[in-house]
This record gives C-alpha cells, sequence and structure tokens, in this order.
C-alpha cells in the first residue's frame, strides 16, 4: 500500500513515516500543501493523510481540488482542528475520515487501514484466496492452519495481490504500490520478491500454487 | 417581581379612578345645584302665589293668570302637594299657615331680611324642605281663603318638599355609580390592552435580548422597528454585542491556536512514545531525543502562558533607576547573531545616559519581545530603527508582508501571520505578553503600519508611570 503524508510538524511526520513504513507501507511525505497537491495528483495512492493546517495550500482546499479533479483517492484529515464544524466541513470537502490530534498511533494505522481496504471494496478484515487467509488487521497470512512467516514488505506484497485477488497486477503497480523508492525499470526486484513470496506459500509439496504469472502481463492471486 | 405593566396599570386605573370620582361629583353637584336652582325658581313662584294670598294689593299690581294662581292656591291646599308656607308676625309669633303643612309647623328661622333667603330644614317627621324667607309689607288687608288671622305677617316662608329632588338625584348617583363600575371595568381592560400593546416593542427587546447567547452574538436588534424610546437602549446592546463578540471571537481564536499549539506537541509524544513501544527494538537515540525537545517547547509555551496571565494581573510595580541604552544591548544581544546572518542592522537613536524610573523586570520582556520580532519578521538585509528619549521608544522595521487589518491582530494571543502555524519555534505569545508588560508599567505599546514600515511605540500613558531621566 502507498501512501501520501502530508504533515508541517517534521517530528510527528517524521514519526508517522516511520510508523508507516514498519507497518510495511510505502509512503511518501512532503510538509506543504502545494507539493501535497502535485503529488497526490501525480501519482498513485492508495490512501492520503493530510493535515489541514499546511503552509502554501491548506488541507481543505488541497481535498477540494482533488476531488474536483476527479481523484478519489481515499483521505484522512489528521489536524487539531476538532470542533464539530470543523469535522463536518472536512467530511464535506470530501473526506473520507477524520482524525483530530492527539490520537493513538494504534487507531491512525487501523483506519488507514481500513481506507485502504475499502479503496479495493473490500469490508472485512479478513481476506481469503482459496485457504490463504490473511487477517488484515493483525498483519498476519496462513495457508489453511500453517502461519507464514511474513516480512513487512513481503506481508504488504502478499495484502496487495489478495486486495486484487483475481485480477492481473502489473509490475509497475506492485512497484508504485508496495515500494518506496523508485525502482528502476531494469530491476528484477518486484520478481525477486514473488519467487521469496511464492516460497514461502508453498508450506507443503502439495499445496496448490496461489501466485501465477501472466507473461507479458504481471501476476495473479487466485486459486487453480 | 416588579412588572413596568402592572405597576403602570395599577397607577392609571388609580389615576382613572380618582378622575372618574372627581368627574362624577362635578356632575353630581351640578346637577344638584341645577335642581335646588329650579327649586328655588319654583319657590319664587310660590312666594307670588303666597304674597297674593296675604297682601291683596300685591296681587292686583302683579296679576297672575288665572289657572297658575288657581293652582298655586290649589298646592297651598293640599296636604300632599309638597308645597307650604308659612308666616310670622312681628313678634315671631307663627301668623298664617299653609292647610298643606297639615300639623307640621315649620321651624322659625328668625326676621326675613330685605333679600330673600334661601335654605334647607328638617322637618320632625324627616322631610326635607326647601325653603324661602321673605319680607312682606306690614299693612296686611285681609287674609285669604281660609288662612285665619292671628297676627299681622311680617315674615314669609315658602317651602317645598325635596323629595322628589332627593329622588332624581339619588337616580344620578346611582347612574354615576353603574357608569363608574362599566368604566373601571371597560377602562381597565382597555388600559390593560392598550399598556399590552404599547410595551409590546419592549417585550420584544426582553425576548429578543433572551435569546442573545455566545453563538448569537452576530445577531443585533433591528433599530427601524424600535419606538423612539428605546433606540438609545437598543443601540447600547447593539454596541455591546458587537464589543463581545469580537471577545469572543478573539477568545474562540484564542482557543482555537493555543488549542493547535498544544495538540500538535502532544500528538508528537505520543506517536514517538507509541512507535518506540511498538517496535523497541528500532528505537533510537533521536527519537528520545524528539521526545525531549518537543517537552522543551511545551514547557516554553507554558511559560509564556503564565507569564502572560502574571502579567495581565497587574502585578506590583518596583522601580528602579534603569540605563536603557544598556538594557537594550543586553537584549539584542540574544538575537544579534541571527539578525546578523539575516543582514540587518539596528539603527540606535537614542541619549548614551538615558535613565527611566521603571521595572526593568517588566520592561526586559517588551524590549526583547519586540527586538526578536524585528530580527525575526524584519526583511532580509534592511535596517532596524530604534528611537527613544525620555518617556518613549519606538522600534521600526520593514514587513512588507503585513496588511494594515493585521496590525490589530498583533497584540492578540496566539496569533500568527502564518495560518498555518509551521514554524514552531513561535507560539504567537511574545507581543501580547511586551503589551501585558507595558499596561502593567502603565505605559502603552501600539503598533502601526507606514507603508512597508512596521512601527511599535511605547509610551507612558499617565505622567505618574512616566519613565524620566535620571537627573
Amino acid at each position: 500500500m502507498r501512501l501520501l503524508l502530508a504533515e508541517d510538524s517534521e517530528r510527528l511526520r517524521q514519526t508517522l513515516a516511520t510508523a508507516f513504513r514498519r507497518s510495511g507501507y510505502a509512503l511518501d511525505e512532503t510538509a506543504n500543501g502545494n507539493d501535497a497537491l502535485w503529488m497526490a495528483k501525480e501519482g498513485t495512492y492508495d490512501a492520503i493523510i493530510l493535515d489541514i493546517m499546511l503552509p502554501g495550500l491548506d488541507g481543505l482546499a488541497v481535498l477540494s481540488d482533488l476531488r474536483k479533479s476527479e481523484i478519489a483517492t481515499p483521505v484522512l484529515l489528521l489536524t487539531a482542528r476538532d470542533s464539530v464544524p470543523d469535522r463536518v466541513l472536512g467530511l464535506q470537502a470530501g473526506a473520507d475520515d477524520y482524525l483530530p490530534k492527539p490520537f493513538a498511533l494504534e487507531e491512525l494505522l487501523a483506519r488507514v487501514q481500513a481506507l485502504c481496504r475499502r479503496n479495493y471494496g473490500k469490508r472485512s478484515s479478513t481476506l481469503v484466496t482459496g485457504d490463504l487467509v490473511i487477517d488484515t488487521t493483525a498483519r498476519t497470512a496462513r495457508r489453511g492452519e500453517v502461519p507464514l512467516d511474513l516480512t513487512a514488505r513481503e506481508y504488504a506484497l502478499l495484502e496487495y495481490l489478495a486486495l486484487r485477488a483475481g485480477e492481473v497486477v502489473t509490475r509497475t503497480e506492485i512497484e508504485a504500490h508496495i515500494y518506496d523508492e523508485l525502482v528502476s525499470p531494469l530491476s528484477n526486484v518486484v520478481d525477486s520478491a514473488i519467487c521469496t513470496l511464492r516460497g514461502k506459500l508453498a508450506v507443503s509439496p502439495d499445496s496448490p500454487p496461489l501466485i501465477h504469472t501472466r507473461r507479458g502481463q504481471g501476476y495473479l492471486l487466485g486459486t487453480p | 417581581m416588579k412588572s413596568i405593566r402592572s405597576s403602570l396599570l395599577i397607577r392609571l386605573s388609580l389615576v382613572m379612578g380618582i378622575l372618574f370620582i372627581a368627574s362624577g361629583a362635578a356632575i353630581y353637584s351640578v346637577v344638584r345645584a341645577g335642581i335646588i336652582g329650579n327649586v328655588d325658581d319654583q319657590l319664587r313662584l310660590a312666594s307670588i302665589g303666597a304674597r297674593e294670598l296675604l297682601t291683596p294689593e300685591h296681587r292686583s299690581q302683579r296679576p297672575a293668570k288665572p289657572d297658575k294662581r288657581g293652582k298655586r292656591w290649589t298646592e297651598f291646599e293640599q296636604e300632599e302637594s309638597g308645597l307650604y308656607f308659612q308666616a310670622w308676625d312681628a313678634q315671631g309669633d307663627v301668623a298664617v299657615r299653609s292647610e298643606s303643612l297639615g300639623d307640621n309647623v315649620l321651624p322659625n328661622p328668625g326676621r326675613a331680611g330685605k333679600l330673600d333667603q334661601f335654605f334647607t330644614l328638617n322637618l320632625p317627621d324627616g322631610r326635607q324642605l326647601r325653603a324661602m324667607l321673605f319680607a312682606i309689607n306690614p299693612q296686611l288687608k285681609r287674609m285669604a281663603g281660609e288662612v285665619e288671622r292671628s297676627e299681622k305677617p311680617r315674615s314669609v316662608m315658602v317651602a317645598r318638599d325635596l323629595g322628589d329632588v332627593h329622588r332624581t338625584l339619588s337616580l344620578l348617583l346611582g347612574g354615576i355609580g353603574a357608569c363608574g363600575v362599566f368604566v373601571a371595568i371597560g377602562g381597565w381592560l382597555m388600559i390593560s390592552r392598550g399598556l399590552r400593546l404599547g410595551l409590546a416593542p419592549l417585550a420584544l427587546l426582553g425576548e429578543k435580548a433572551a435569546t442573545i447567547h455566545a453563538e448569537s452574538l452576530a445577531s443585533r436588534f433591528d433599530e427601524s422597528t424600535l419606538p423612539s424610546e428605546l433606540l438609545p437602549i437598543s443601540r447600547r446592546l447593539n454596541d455591546l454585542m458587537a464589543r463581545l463578540e469580537q471577545g469572543f471571537d478573539r477568545e474562540r481564536r484564542f482557543s482555537a491556536d493555543l488549542a493547535h499549539e498544544i495538540r500538535t506537541p502532544i500528538a508528537e509524544l505520543q506517536a514517538v512514545a507509541e512507535t518506540a513501544l511498538r517496535w523497541p527494538d528500532q528505537s533510537t537515540p533521536a527519537d528520545f531525543n524528539g521526545i525531549l525537545e518537543t517537552s522543551r517547547r511545551m514547557q516554553s509555551l507554558v511559560e509564556k502562558l503564565l507569564a502572560l496571565a502574571r502579567w495581565e494581573s497587574r502585578p506590583a510595580v518596583a522601580t528602579a533607576e534603569v540605563l536603557i541604552p544598556e538594557l537594550l544591548e543586553d537584549c539584542w544581544a540574544l538575537f544579534e547573531k541571527k539578525a546578523n546572518s539575516r543582514g540587518l542592522t539596528l539603527h540606535r537613536r537614542l541619549p548614551p545616559d538615558l535613565v527611566w524610573r521603571t521595572d526593568v523586570g517588566m520592561l526586559r520582556p517588551i524590549f526583547e519581545n519586540l527586538l526578536s520580532n524585528a530580527a525575526e519578521y524584519a526583511t532580509d538585509g534592511s535596517v532596524i530603527e530604534l528611537i527613544a528619549d525620555a518617556d518613549s521608544l519606538s522600534l521600526s522595521n520593514q514587513a512588507p508582508r503585513l496588511s494594515a487589518a493585521q496590525i490589530p491582530l498583533l497584540f492578540h494571543r496566539c496569533w500568527r501571520l502564518d495560518p498555518s502555524r509551521s514554524d514552531s519555534s513561535h507560539f504567537g505569545l511574545g507581543l501580547p505578553l511586551a503589551k501585558a508588560c507595558a499596561e502593567a508599567l502603565g505605559c502603552t505599546l501600539t503598533a502601526r503600519l507606514e507603508g512597508a514600515i512596521l512601527c511599535f511605540d511605547l509610551r507612558a500613558a499617565e505622567k505618574k508611570f512616566s519613565p524620566v531621566i535620571f537627573a
């Protein structure tokens, strides 16, 4: 999952960026409203965490511009303004969620996760594909009764494929949603990660493969 | 609880009652006087008849119509006619009485004078009479009819029973009373209704005032619909509400700004702590340094707020002679490095031995905050002008981003030029603190914008607080 974090408090932005990255999210960050608008328009994000009081262009203006541009990326407003009129204003401007400061990090992560899930039309926190069960709340996966030992990035890749189960996911999409840094077009980082993940999903010799390669297109998660 | 309407209703009812009673009494008196006047006229006529009866010479001089004469005669003869006469001789003995008197005897009022006398008298049987006493010619020749002669009559009294008059007056009194009841009820209702209508604007004003609360201070009393008597009140109320609205807005803005100043560092602390707890093996000293730095920033904020509260409560001033150039140098030293890095120059124009008698503890925060503000916001490479004399100090610097409308906001607590409040090194409390200190010293601190030059003026507001040159 790729997130955009727009927050002008440097310490808070850095801390949240660390927390999101450690939770397996790819993340871009900015302290300026104008930059946030540009990044949201140019990039592909699963959710945007937006402060309202931003220098340059305030968060509500960024949000309104995004919605006018028909960019439907879920937006969570993170702000010190906690009055009911402020919340109503934010939600009416097109926000999908509103979290006033100070907040519990756990709650922010859960809300962002729910936003990302809803972005792919999933309401349940459990994703099931064949005998693969992913608990997005606990951020764990198991194949049948066998738990899978995944790194944060591997989990993020598997969750992303599971959210789009039955669809062909291109390498570019995987790079955009899972990897923080710009990945070289010649890099085989995605292929390598898929290979590793396939190995971890093969919990027994008779486990049917779940990740299928579509030559020239990408990868598909699904039962054979 | 006193009510204007009840009070007015009672007073107007009382006044109306008194006026009605006075009017009724006047009407009754006038009518009674008129009726008595009529009776007196009738008595005069009757006196002519009596004269005719007692003095034929008089009758021959003033012949009366036969029917009238006959009628007068008849009334004196009939016992129930209510018209009587009685004559006394020179010795005061009854000389003649009309038959209509029956067994009654009229009391002797004394000798008649030259003028006719009218009075009211009571008979022993309780009847009240109106009487006229007059003198007749003493050369009485003969008596008329059945009137017997004992002595020559000298004084004659004709009298008329006032029974009819009393009945008429009783009817009049009853009518006035009935009218009084009607007028009392009708008047009370009309006054009550009139007062309700008349005081309706006042009631509306009261109702409108009762609906005012903190969220509706933007509303105003509609002066176009109010009577002129209430206009001064509504104008004062509108002025008051405008001031209250400004005050509430200022407090709301301060609360919101302060909330932002406090919430963001708390969120930082919470996020850093939760991240460290969630991934303990990945926490670094930088996390703890961040917590420390944020804590120090919050401490600074709290200290500034406490200082502001302390100066706003007008603490006691401990005056001493303060060498102003020296104090300014001390304060400027705190910001000189930053000012130099931005190419700012401080031009000082003040006597080198300028001394003020003031509280240095309050003067220092003023100088520090004014100089800090200039060092922070003056245009890079510009000049900061400082001028001071015996009772004032002015500090000016270029401030091209500031508008005239923002000048009054400079002294609002937690106000910042940058609405995003991104710079965490300031809280927007420096200038309010400086102003609070200036007011505690009995001075004024004002700001003005001349073109793109922002100028702060510190002046003694009252002579007794005025700093003076040390002699």
